[in-house]
């Protein structure tokens, strides 16, 4: 990596050509580390490494914005990138609020680094591969996933003085065993590969693929359904994206128009975004330089509170919340560290409290079909079992599903005190437990 | 380079390719005429690729000093050393004539010279026009213009030097009101649509003129009733027929999916190998196409990543599935050549088999003779929502707009439209296409594959068709 001192460095030429040219600016600069091992069919079939550091230059004028994006960090760069600036701010037009930079603000430090992991090399990566392949071909099975590592430094700098710099490390990985017309699911993120046991990761995945051996059909309907805690963290990246922002609930536009302040499940859940939480993988700053602490959504069953960016925050008189991630969307926010508290229930007593239902392994390509009640679509996949007596009994093909968030909340029968930490979309995590819910709704079957 | 180049060549590789890219690109966003984002980006790295005993390594860099790009090089044949120790069998390349050549993109204006206050007016006036309709609380406009520059160098002798412009826009109004929202996009949803063409094609698309139109039709969708549900003949809107093919044919005629390389993220596919030659995809008037040489297709080139030349093969012939995409390394798997499909997202992503412009080849049928052979059902456009299984059979796609027709008349409008079915199944029901007239090749920017993820743009040429009995709406 390459140390805070560069980071200074690149804020010194950006302060001398804001100077010279007038020209505000909020700026981000990232680089990072990514090494990726990726297997298939029980062999590495992509290996790859990639170095890249980037400065995001947010430009204001005259109430007018502009971002330029460069990867020259030297003095000419930098210069050439004030240029572009100027040029683009001379054409662009006067935002409709008055925009202004934040102050410098204090904040927190998590920690977020180990060097083991920022710094592993292919072989270690293969190791773990190979200790996957070996226990599915004990079984005759196939492996697939794959196991990331890596390190990246980002740091917020601006005009009005600020800089902030944080270096984080990454390993994160997915696993799917496959047998015959089965297969099973492991998955895990975090800051350092010595928080899991991949050999517990590489049993769950194929024992799952065992017992999904010659899966049944059953009739869509609605069930009674234990989601893992891989399917609740995909549902609740939607609730963070589409619920909480701030700025739909200003157009009208979100489900947060009829649900905030509303008491949402009658279990008493907390959803937070909270990059203090234990296993999560931290980011302790927006891209504005607000802090990041831990902000509950959910508090108490009652959906509490929304996430504003810089932007929005001045737009509609609000105060940010550490949420803003983006220049080219200003006004758009949204968590990053989604944390759904545990409950009191084992697993095991969760699966016993079902007659008849179904538990779910992992959820498979969704997406949005209704935003105002955020109705979420997908299937199935790796592993959905039928619950009876208390038991998971047999297999059954996927399904898929449509069911409205806020349904699923009023649904809750319970919360499991186990939680996993999953990689997320943006390459950080999700920490989320196992529910039980009644009526989810499946729409359809597969013919696997 | 020059280090790098001699260290491979000195090296016991059994392959190696060094890709040098250079993108600009240029976003601008304006909202209810206010312009919230104006972006100008710059990067170049190189990505260097190396086969070591029967394995893959990749290594890529934007840091452009000589150390930098021989430790890259290193770095890919370190890692190809260790990927070859866990390989059952080796990478075999299937034969490949290795190019000395140039490729331009034809483009009449370069959007890059093109003045940036006019770029800006434009949607400042496209948005202008939407906001007057009282219910639209965002109006949005967008432009993109992507420049691409490669430069190809591998161990067999290839030398293929590339550039390519993107440019592409769409507008969007999204309207509030009897307690509802709703948003209508033009000319297509998610990104709108883009080609490997110049200024023209935004002049093409016509944003100022469909604006009225596009915010007109958000407000309507608020007072229209909701669709219902129960099995409806369908007349399916170009571009919703381009996320069709997308997603149901596309993606799942990607031979590494099919041979499992994206089994734990995006999963497989139900075109096996053995259904080749005999597999009954659709009906007989289906005929897809794979097609990386049509002149301005967003997936258009000269030459793929791994430096095969652009070809066009058939995925589906009379309703049958023929072929695949392919790389070279799964081409030779089944004893096959590559028909040029490796796509890399970047200097920093390594090449997958990505789509190039997938097409549903025109038929006969007028827009009018489409329509007028529905006795009852929906005319739908312009996706709102999709989702497929692992297999890519069971779908659920979700449109803006669905007009009603009865007796083969367009009626009212419809909302919150949710269409379902198995990709064979429905393709069987597919009874016309509608004629060339029709035809358009829609520019997809966004598609996303592998891990780490990839975003390519795509193109889809298709015109308007006919699909009976297909099973309409879901209670969640």
């Amino acid at each position: 990596m390459r140390g805070e001192e560069f980071y200074r460095g690149v804020s010194r030429y950006l302060s001398i050509y804001s100077s010279a040219m007038g020209i505000e600016y909020m700026a981000v600069v990232r680089s990072a580390r990514h090494a990726l091992t990726r297997f298939a069919n029980n062999v590495i079939h992509q290996n790859v490494s990639v170095e890249r550091t980037t400065l995001s230059i947010l430009g204001l004028k005259d109430n007018k914005l502009a971002v330029v994006s460069t990867e020259r960090f030297d003095e000419d760069g930098v210069e050439e990138a004030f240029e572009r600036l100027k040029e683009v701010l001379a054409v662009s037009k006067p935002m409709e609020y008055q925009f202004k930079f934040p102050l410098p603000k204090m904040v927190p430090s998590y920690a977020a680094y180990d060097e083991e992991t920022a710094k592993a090399d292919p072989n270690v990566r293969a190791r773990v591969v190979k200790g996957f392949v070996e226990r599915a071909e004990k079984e005759s099975a196939d492996a697939f996933g794959y196991f990331s590592t890596g390190e990246e430094e980002f740091s917020v700098m601006s005009s009005n003085g600020n800089f902030l710099y944080h270096l984080g490390s990454f390993a994160n990985l997915n696993l799917v065993v496959s047998k015959n017309d089965g297969s099973g699911y492991a998955g895990w993120a975090g800051i350092s590969m010595n928080e899991t046991s991949f050999e517990d990761l590489a049993e769950s995945a194929v024992s799952t693929a065992l017992n999904a051996q010659n899966p049944v059909e059953i009739d869509p309907g609605k069930y009674t359904v234990i989601l893992s805690p891989d399917a609740v963290a995909d549902a609740l990246g939607f609730f963070g994206w589409v619920a909480c922002n701030g700025r739909a609930h200003e157009e009208k536009t979100g489900p947060s128009v009829k649900y905030l302040g509303k008491r949402v499940s009658q279990l008493p859940i907390t959803v937070a975004d909270d990059p203090a939480y234990e296993g999560i993988v931290p980011v302790p700053f927006d891209f504005f330089g607000h802090p990041r602490h831990r902000f509950s959504l959910i508090e108490d069953g009652n959906f509490a509170r929304l996430t504003y960016s810089h932007g929005a925050a001045l737009k509609y008189g609000k105060e940010p919340t550490g949420h803003s991630f983006m220049f080219t969307s200003l006004e758009d926010s949204f968590p990053i560290n989604l944390v759904f508290e545990p409950g009191e229930v084992s697993v095991e007593e969760m699966i016993n409290s079902v007659d008849r239902g179904i538990y779910i392994t992992r959820f498979h390509y969704t997406n949005v079909v209704d935003p105002m009640e955020l109705v979420i679509t997908g299937m199935t996949r790796d592993g959905t079992f039928l619950i009876e007596g208390g038991e998971l009994t047999k297999p059954i093909k996927n399904m898929r599903f449509n069911f409205g968030f806020f349904d699923l909340l009023k649904n809750l029968e319970m919360v499991s005190r186990e939680t996993k930490t999953v990689a997320s979309e943006y390459g950080l995590s999700v920490v989320a437990p196992y529910v039980k819910v009644h009526e989810f709704s499946f729409t359809s079957k597969s013919d696997h | 380079m020059k280090e790098a180049l001699d260290f491979l060549e000195g090296s016991k590789a059994e392959y190696f390719d060094v890709r040098f890219e250079s993108i600009d690109e240029e976003e601008i966003t304006v909202e209810n005429a206010v312009v919230k984002g104006y972006s100008i980006e710059q990067t170049q790295g190189v990505g260097i690729k190396v086969l070591y005993d029967g394995a893959w390594g990749f290594s890529a860099t934007n840091r452009l000093s000589k150390d930098a790009l021989l430790k890259a090089a290193k770095d890919a044949l370190e890692i190809a050393k260790v990927s070859a120790t866990l390989k059952k069998e080796r990478v075999e390349l299937s034969s490949e004539k290795p190019y000395k050549d140039t490729y331009r993109a034809e483009v009449a204006v370069d959007p890059f010279s093109v003045d940036r206050g006019k770029k800006v007016e434009l949607l400042v006036e496209a948005t202008r026009i939407m906001k007057k309709v009282s219910e639209i609380v965002r109006a949005e406009g967008e432009l993109r213009f992507r420049k691409i520059k490669k430069l190809f160098l591998s161990s067999e002798g290839a030398e293929i030097d590339q550039e390519i412009i993107v440019s592409g826009g769409a507008i969007r109004a999204h309207a509030v009101g009897n307690g509802d929202y709703q948003m209508r996009s033009y000319p297509a949803g998610l990104e709108g649509d883009s080609a490997a063409r110049g200024w023209e094609f935004i002049e093409e698309m016509k944003l100022l003129e469909n604006a009225e139109k596009t915010a007109g039709e958000a407000k309507d969708l608020l007072y229209a009733e909701v669709a219902p549900s129960g099995e409806y003949d369908l007349v399916i809107g170009g571009s919703q027929m381009a996320l069709q093919i997308h997603e149901s044919c596309g993606h799942p005629a990607e031979l590494d999916r099919v041979m499992g390389y994206e089994i734990s993220f995006a999963g497989g596919s139900f075109m096996t190998p053995e259904k080749i030659g005999t597999f009954r995809y659709g009906s007989p008037i289906v005929n897809i196409t794979a097609d990386a040489t049509i002149p301005g297709g967003l997936g258009t080139f000269g030459y793929d990543d791994e430096g095969v030349k652009a070809q066009r093969s058939f995925i589906v012939k009379d309703g049958i599935l023929v072929g695949y995409l392919m790389s070279r390394e799964t081409a030779a798997k089944l004893g096959l050549v590559s028909n040029g499909a490796a796509r890399a997202h970047g200097w920093w992503s390594i090449p997958l088999i990505r789509m190039t412009n997938i097409n549903l080849l025109p038929g006969t049928a007028s827009f009018e003779e489409l329509i007028g052979g529905v006795e009852e059902g929906f005319y739908i456009d312009t996706n709102k929502s999709w989702s497929i299984d692992d297999k890519r059979v069971n779908f659920q796609f979700a449109t803006e707009v669905a007009y009603e027709i009865k007796n083969g008349k367009l009626g009212k409008l419809y909302k919150n439209f949710v269409y379902w079915g198995k990709t064979p199944e429905f393709w069987a029901k597919c009874d016309a296409v509608g004629d060339e007239s029709l035809w358009h090749v829609w520019g997809v920017m966004n598609c996303g594959k592998g891990q780490p993820m990839q975003i390519m743009h795509v193109g889809h040429g298709t015109s308007p068709a006919r699909f009976r009995k297909v099973r309409v709406g879901v209670k969640s």
